[in-house]
């Protein structure tokens, strides 16, 4: 038993001395090595594209790896926790989106960090609604679905992905404003977008209003119909989808974005660093077809301005939310 | 009733302790259905269902006779003891120490544990994993531990 | 045919130098990530998605699909080496696989495996090639109600694999359930076991739980027992015996059919059919004792599945730009970046790029098995190594692993957690893929039976008024019922 001590005591001066020789890290400009950009929710999903869209951007003008990690869980508030509680040297980002932002601080009221608890560095993209439905649905607008479901609520179906996720705001946004008793109809909830719009297009349920990027595929591919996108014009690529305001429904405001923020006390610095980035990608033709390509629209905003944009998205939803009775 | 059927069967310590834990878990599992707010086919369903299930089948674990565990003797026992609590202490000082130096640790003293290596080979051996495992898992893959 | 014509331009392209050389890269660099548990082609395809940011177009492609498949098989060697699972769809592998390599036979195992998984791959492939669009609008016919039943067919699988005792089997698979419904409840959001801490928030992770049950657990039975290797036996031959290849002929084929088939099915996850092709397996056997012991069938099944349900999982992709499986999520965004436009149309409008893709993965089946045949000889070897190296090893492994996930310590907390609990579970003889399957099937049963509730106004009539749902729900039972009964009679 003695040999096993004097393995541990000499162990424990293996990791003393390993400690003491380890290097100090210098302090010149930013980024000298990768950075990461937190993704709290699964690869694949609208918030991890839109990271890996402008992080493959980043990576390229500035030589240094910039890399998207996801940790998914809690609906975002485990990456999102993660972040920002990581040292605010610019190295670890976090992405942004409506879910861990304006949209999750409407619905619960026991988040556990602030709204103002990050460093908002821009608004990257948007990710307009998009109400769906069959593609061979008897339902050619959203005048149709409206007139349907206040005929009939309890044959009504419609699918959401979570019940504090982006379709719950959009489609009982739509709900409400065209009299339909909601209580009645029936709401079906899935785990994610891609499953919502896959059990549209099998007719399990007869409505979505998920984001351009969850269902674009779908609409292409002609298996479901767009009845209109929230969004100030058309979209390119749904060029025979109305907006909201052509087919009638002009209050209809629910928009899906990610944003880009970093830990409380970011140098300034570093958010200037990236403004700039985006500033330019802003511009750069090659990088809007390729953020079209992924079904984003690129909308950037600066840091003062992202933060206004959250806090009015927080005034939309929240009476919203508490009208609908999702509030926690 | 049941203390008879638990006297008369003679149940073993083993299957009253799985009894008892799977009851402790079913009535836990019921409490959190009937604290969480939300419509009974939502949230609530399965936890309900999975706590009746378990208390069932803690019960069931009650009347049915059971087979004699295969304890490990002593020696066997404290070798188990010492691995696992090396392993915790590892898992603890990763963040703080880095990687390097706790792995370099671990290895030395599970070599030393479970191996009949002169001292030499030890510290070879050990010098191997934790440089290559550094090398893999850190450098290559960039995993960062902190 | 047009579609012939087009596959062989696609070969044309996928077969020069060049692209050749990226499937091959692709391959080892997706089989090394496969082999370190807890980074799964998920993960895998994510880290070394930013490689190939640097390539045009179809070699990209080509070394991403390389690098999934490569995933896939890399984490049948650890599973069958060490018992640690490389990722979910392993899980079952372990089973008979493990055993095997603890009798010496490896060698035979690793070889079964590449086999079962390049035959059934291809199969799928040629399925995927000339029936992609008509599958793809059968898959979308798939909807909650039926995937209900798809569950209770699963989870009769449970009482198959339970062992001696049902009581004990059943128990674990309760163990399972809750342990799955720990943290945030997808559908409604609301907070389930977490007792006011975040950390359970976010779930207890399936790969952490696994790599416990069955990475920590075995070194600590390893240590306890005192074993010199994995494996002491004399190490035969590498490669399987003529009459097990035989008979491993009908296994592949039906692990072939249900993997692909199931693998159509977006949501239905890849562990959940290894298990049930496992389960067929066990069924059609004239000697279903040997599984769990060793039996070379029950290597075949799961891995050939498993490939065949990676090709069956691309038919939703490019017919519908669906992915089946968040692997094949971040795939398609990798795709889309490079300008491929999922959809039915993408054959239309796209082919040569396309049958470029398929073409490619066709040509990463055929190098994976040339690149890891031989290979099974060093990797079998393997399992002599002394206790003492090999334990550290794979205890590193396992904490990286689960670390690697979520990039998490409680992950790591939770994989030795289950690691005691494994070992218990072993001492008290209570079996353990009973948990595993639970755990799998628990999220698909709760939110497949809320859905199907929900679409019918909370009446439970809707199981039985859907043919496609009464006949999966129907089969379940039959099968439990059947189950039992052979039970009573042994």
């Amino acid at each position: 038993m003695w040999r096993i001590a004097l393995t541990l005591l000499l162990s424990l001066t293996v990791i003393v001395a390993s400690a003491l020789t380890a290097p100090v890290e210098a302090q010149p400009a930013y980024p000298t090595r990768p950075v990461e950009i937190i993704v709290a929710y699964a690869p694949g999903g609208a918030a991890d594209v839109a990271a890996r869209l402008v992080a493959a951007y980043a990576s390229k003008k500035w030589g240094q790896p910039v890399n998207a990690v996801n940790m998914p869980g809690a609906s975002g508030i485990t990456g999102t926790l993660r972040a920002i509680g990581a040292r605010p040297d610019g190295y670890t980002l976090l992405l942004d989106p409506h879910s861990s932002s304006a949209m999750l601080f409407a619905v619960e009221s026991d988040v556990p960090f602030k709204m103002d608890g990050k460093t908002p560095i821009a608004l990257l993209t948007l990710d307009p609604v998009v109400y769906t439905v069959k593609e061979d649905s008897a339902w050619k607008s959203l005048k149709d679905v409206a007139a349907a479901a206040r005929a009939d609520p309890k044959t009504f179906r419609y699918g959401i992905a979570g019940v504090a996720g982006i379709a719950s705001f959009s489609v009982s946004q739509f709900l409400y404003s065209s009299g339909v008793p909601i209580a009645e109809t029936n709401r079906v909830v899935f785990t994610g977008g891609a499953p919502t719009v896959t059990a549209l297009a099998g007719g399990h349920v007869d409505f979505a209003g998920q984001q351009w990027s969850e269902s674009a595929g779908l609409i292409q591919g002609r298996k479901i119909r767009g009845l209109a996108v929230v969004h100030p014009t058309r979209l390119p690529g749904l060029a025979d989808v109305p907006t909201a305001k052509e087919a009638g429904f002009p209050d209809l405001d629910v928009v899906g974005w990610q944003g880009l923020a970093g830990p409380p006390k970011l140098p300034a610095a570093v958010v200037q660093k990236w403004t700039a980035l985006l500033e330019e990608a802003a511009k750069d033709p090659a990088f809007l077809e390729q953020a079209a390509k992924l079904n984003k629209v690129f909308a950037y905003k600066g840091p003062d301005a992202f933060w206004q944009f959250q806090q009015d998205e927080l005034k939309k939803y929240l009476p919203l939310a508490t009208r609908m009775g999702i509030r926690k | 009733m049941l203390l008879a059927t638990v006297y008369y069967r003679r149940v073993r310590r083993t299957s009253l302790l799985s009894a008892g834990i799977l009851l402790v878990l079913g009535v836990l599992a019921l409490v959190e259905a009937l604290r969480l707010r939300d419509d009974w086919l939502g949230a609530k369903l399965m936890p309900a269902v999975v706590g009746l299930v378990l208390i069932v089948l803690g019960a069931a674990h009650l009347v049915r006779p059971a087979a004699t565990p295969e304890w490990p003797d002593a020696a066997g026992f404290r070798r188990v003891a010492l691995i696992f609590v090396v392993l915790a202490l590892y898992v603890a000082v990763l963040p703080y120490v880095g990687f390097l130096p706790a792995t370099a640790a671990f290895v030395l003293v599970l070599v030393r544990a479970l191996g009949a290596f002169s001292w030499a080979a030890t510290i070879g051996v050990t010098v191997a994993i934790a440089l290559a495992s550094h090398l893999v898992f850190i450098y290559w893959l960039g995993m960062s531990l902190t | 045919m047009d579609t012939l014509g087009f596959l062989a331009h696609g070969f044309a392209q996928a077969l020069t130098p060049q692209n050749l050389m990226f499937a091959f890269i692709g391959s080892v660099l997706g089989t090394l990530v496969g082999v370190l548990p807890g980074i799964g082609p998920t993960s895998g395809i994510a880290i070394l998605l930013p490689l190939t940011g640097f390539l045009p177009p179809a070699p990209a492609i080509i070394m991403l699909a390389a690098i999934y498949y490569g995933a896939m098989y890399g984490g049948s060697t650890t599973a069958i080496l060490v018992n640690i699972p490389g990722e979910v769809a392993s899980v079952v592998t372990t089973l008979d696989g493990y055993q095997m390599a603890r009798q010496g036979r490896a060698g035979p195992a690793l070889a079964i495996a590449a086999i079962s998984s390049f035959v059934a791959g291809t199969l799928g492939l040629v399925g995927l090639t000339f029936f992609a669009p008509p599958l793809a609008d059968v898959a979308l016919r798939i909807g909650p109600p039926e995937y209900f039943g798809l569950v209770v067919l699963a989870f009769s699988v449970v009482v198959s694999l339970s062992g001696p005792s049902l009581v004990k089997g059943l128990s674990a698979a309760a163990l399972g359930a809750l342990v799955a419904l720990i943290g945030l409840d997808p559908m409604s959001g609301v907070r389930r076991f977490a007792f006011g801490t975040a950390t359970l928030l976010s779930g207890v992770d399936f790969i952490a739980v696994i790599i416990g049950l069955f990475a920590v657990t075995e070194v600590l039975v390893g240590v306890e027992e005192a074993v010199g290797a994995v494996s002491l036996a004399p190490l035969g031959k590498l490669m399987p015996r003529w009459d097990e290849l035989k008979a491993c002929v009908g296994t592949m084929l039906r692990a072939t059919g249900v993997g692909f088939f199931l693998g159509l099915l977006p949501g239905c996850t890849p562990g959940a059919i290894s298990f049930i092709s496992y389960d067929i397996e066990k069924r059609v056997s004239k000697t279903p004792e040997r599984f769990g012991h060793g039996a070379i069938e029950g290597v075949a099944a799961p891995e050939g599945a498993n490939n065949a349900t990676t090709s069956g999982g691309f038919v939703p992709l490019f017919a519908l730009g669906i992915p089946a499986t968040p692997a094949l999520a971040v795939l398609l965004s990798g795709l889309m970046i490079y300008g491929l436009q999922p959809g039915p149309l993408l054959f239309e409008k796209q082919p040569l790029f396309v049958w470029t893709v398929i073409a490619s993965m066709y040509i990463g089946n055929v190098m994976l098995l040339i690149l890891n045949l031989p290979l099974v000889g060093l990797w079998a070897r393997m399992v002599r190594i002394p206790y003492a190296v090999m334990a550290p090893l794979i205890l590193i492994f396992s904490v990286l692993g689960a670390y690697s996930v979520r990039n998490s310590f409680f992950d790591v907390a939770m994989a030795l957690v289950f690691g005691v609990l494994g070992y218990l579970m072993v001492k008290l003889a209570y079996p353990t893929p009973p948990l595993v399957l639970a755990l799998i099937l628990t999220p698909m049963l709760e939110s497949a039976l809320r859905q199907s509730l929900n679409m019918a106004h909370g009446s439970a009539s809707i199981f039985v008024t859907r043919p496609i749902a009464i006949l999966f729900i129907g089969l379940g039972i039959a099968l439990t019922v059947w189950t039992l009964l052979s039970r009573r009679r042994r």
